[in-house]
């Protein structure tokens, strides 16, 4: 036991690989700066420095929120689903992929309220009694999306800290002087008394049961931003269900994305087995084949629907203006994930690697397909239009990749990146001496 | 309830979750009834080894009470304000559209109950609380890393200087500590 502590809290207290750190922090600060002026020049000149108009009047900003708030869904499956299914192999890598949940539900719920328009008004969203005394609108998508999210960040938030105090405990009790203080204030008090395990335990349990259901809600919820409006290629009941594959889909692979480097960086090797990347591998393979599902009932919902719209939308996928789109979707999406059906695939972790790159991008595609391709054509020719990203959208896309690197940077250099606690347990566990 | 020393104690130190866990059997059955039981990680029989253990109805009874709570005044105070405080005539639909106010309902729900567990958790387990006066006990740091430790409070009943002594070192621990306040 002491062993796992004294690895786990050594990279916080004596970090090793400092200069590697800081040239990674000062790229990472490099992306936030690229954000700050992005959003600065935003709020000077308003949002149509973004290539948003009409007809076409949610761009990247809103493809990159969907697919941002979908990396976070892998981290609740993570460390709520796989707890409740007592899937003693997420262990490891619990901590890490809250974190980046976390990370994601900042950069996703940026992107809304800096498309609001005027987004010094946001909090217009909120109810709260004002001297305008009037309501905003509960029927409204962005008011439910302000909700589930504002409820997604919170819970997260609760969820990652109240597993996080014991091992913040073992940092206080590691540390002198002034940062002992520190730790001991976020500690909160923790001793590891029975009592406070008990209720710790059962309200840890009972917080994973409740994230689990706000997790499948958040990306419904974003879906009926889609699926409430009458476009074709929105107006479809298989959103939610095609959203929540596509977000848990897009989220494991961002895992692989980050712990395969991390593993080799710090040597993660006795806690991240091959046998724990393998099994993301195989998650990435099960929502993978739910998304391609719902590309397949998609493709099948247009034609047997026999609107003049809808096919001629599945016709604009398979044949016309956003084939080649389309096609690069299927391709990443379906067509490479296929290659993690051999074992010697799951296992190779450059393959892995590749793979999931790959995915990751293509989900991204999906996203800007979805979003942009249907608002590009509605019911009516006349109301065609073309929709070109400036580059202020993808000045504000790298920023938002700069501010998750910077706060996962940020992340494992300050907080034990492993729980203690959980790994300890697999030892009792293991000795059989729990009694 | 498992009671935690306030004054001075004797806390006897193991280095093994089974060793603690039979210790703490047996001086709950030689009628000890201020005793808490210390460890690194959570242990399965700890807390029904210990005297009177707490019970398990109390924080899911708050969650579903908090949970109810929050969706149901989120429900009723969307209908109230949509349709009673500002009439909002959107499209022609219905000012009272309650299968709209679901989701936000929904959200609170979820919301309300998971606070009211994160604060219960901390409430029951007495924190926040920076200082207690177990952390004066030489090498209790070892309690968040690899050491269990079983304290006896002085204001026990059966608390005896001499028996509570003999009794603990029966049951084998690494060192019996004195804590003094």
């Amino acid at each position: 036991m002491s062993t796992i502590t004294a690895a786990i809290t050594g990279w916080v207290r004596d970090p090793q690989r400092k200069l590697a750190w800081r040239v990674a922090m000062g790229i990472a600060s490099l992306g936030v700066l690229v954000l700050f002026v992005a959003i600065g020049w935003l709020f000077v000149a308003g949002v149509g420095v973004w290539g948003v108009g009409s007809p076409v009047s949610w761009g990247i900003a809103i493809s990159s929120f969907v697919w941002w708030i979908g990396i976070g869904h892998a981290g609740t499956l993570i460390s709520a689903i796989l707890l409740l299914c007592r899937q003693r192999w997420r262990n490891p890598i619990n901590r890490f992929a809250e974190a980046m949940t976390l990370v994601a539900i900042v950069c996703a719920a940026m992107y809304p309220l800096l498309h609001l328009g005027r987004p010094e008004y946001f909090y217009w969203l909120i109810p709260y009694p004002s001297t305008y005394a009037y309501w905003p609108q509960f029927r409204s998508p962005l008011v439910w999306d302000m909700f589930a999210i504002g409820t997604y960040g919170v819970v997260s938030l609760a969820f990652w800290y109240l597993g996080l105090i014991p091992d913040l405990a073992t940092m206080r009790d590691r540390a002198t002087g002034r940062r002992a203080r520190v730790w001991a204030l976020l500690a909160l008090g923790w001793r590891g008394s029975a009592t406070q395990w008990f209720h710790h335990r059962q309200a840890y349990n009972l917080l994973a049961g409740l994230a689990t259901a706000l997790v499948v809600s958040v990306h419904s919820v974003v879906s009926f931003d889609f699926a409430v409006t009458l476009l074709p290629g929105w107006h479809s009941t298989v959103f939610p269900v095609y959203f929540v594959a596509g977000a848990l889909y897009s989220g494991m692979t961002m895992l692989l994305i980050l712990l395969i480097p991390l593993r080799a960086w710090f040597g993660l090797h006795d806690f991240v087995r091959p046998r724990h990347i393998e099994l993301c591998a195989r998650l990435v393979l099960v929502a993978g084949l739910f998304t391609a599902y719902g590309y397949f009932a998609e493709q099948l919902f247009g034609w047997y629907a026999g609107d003049l719209s809808s096919v001629a939308l599945v016709r604009s996928h398979s044949f016309g203006h956003s084939a080649p789109l389309y096609w690069t979707v299927i391709a990443l999406n379906v067509g490479l994930l296929q290659l993690l059906w051999v074992a010697r695939v799951r296992r190779n972790t450059w393959a892995l690697f590749s793979i999931a790159v790959g995915i990751n991008v293509g989900m991204w595609l999906e996203r800007y397909l979805i979003v942009i391709d249907s608002l590009e054509r509605g019911f009516l020719p006349s109301g065609w239009g073309e929709y070109t990203a400036t580059i202020w959208d993808w000045a504000t896309l790298l920023g938002s990749f700069g501010l998750f690197a910077a706060f996962m940077l940020l992340f494992i250099r300050f907080v034990p990146m492993i729980s203690m606690t959980e790994m300890r347990e697999l030892l009792v566990e293991d000795d059989g001496d729990a009694g | 309830m498992p009671v935690e020393p306030t004054g001075a104690a004797l806390v006897a130190e193991f280095d093994a979750a089974a060793a603690l866990i039979a210790a703490t059997r047996r001086l709950v059955d030689a009628g000890y009834v201020h005793v808490e039981a210390y460890a690194p990680v959570y242990l399965e029989g700890l807390i029904t080894a210990l005297p009177e253990p707490p019970t398990r109805r109390r924080i899911p009874a708050l969650a579903l009470l908090g949970g109810l709570l929050g969706g149901g005044l989120m429900f009723g105070f969307q209908g109230w304000a949509s349709a009673v405080d500002w009439e909002l005539n959107v499209g022609g639909r219905p000012e009272f559209s309650w299968p709209a106010f679901i989701i936000p309902s929904f959200e609170c729900v979820i919301l309300a109950a998971s606070l009211t567990v994160f604060l219960a958790a901390l409430a029951l387990g007495d924190m926040p609380r920076p200082h207690h006066p177990i952390f004066a006990l030489p090498g209790f740091e070892r309690a968040s890393d690899d050491r269990f430790f079983l304290s006896v409070g002085v204001e026990d009943p059966r608390f005896d200087p001499v028996r509570t002594r003999e009794l603990l070192e029966d049951l084998e621990p690494l060192v019996i500590h004195e804590l003094h306040v």
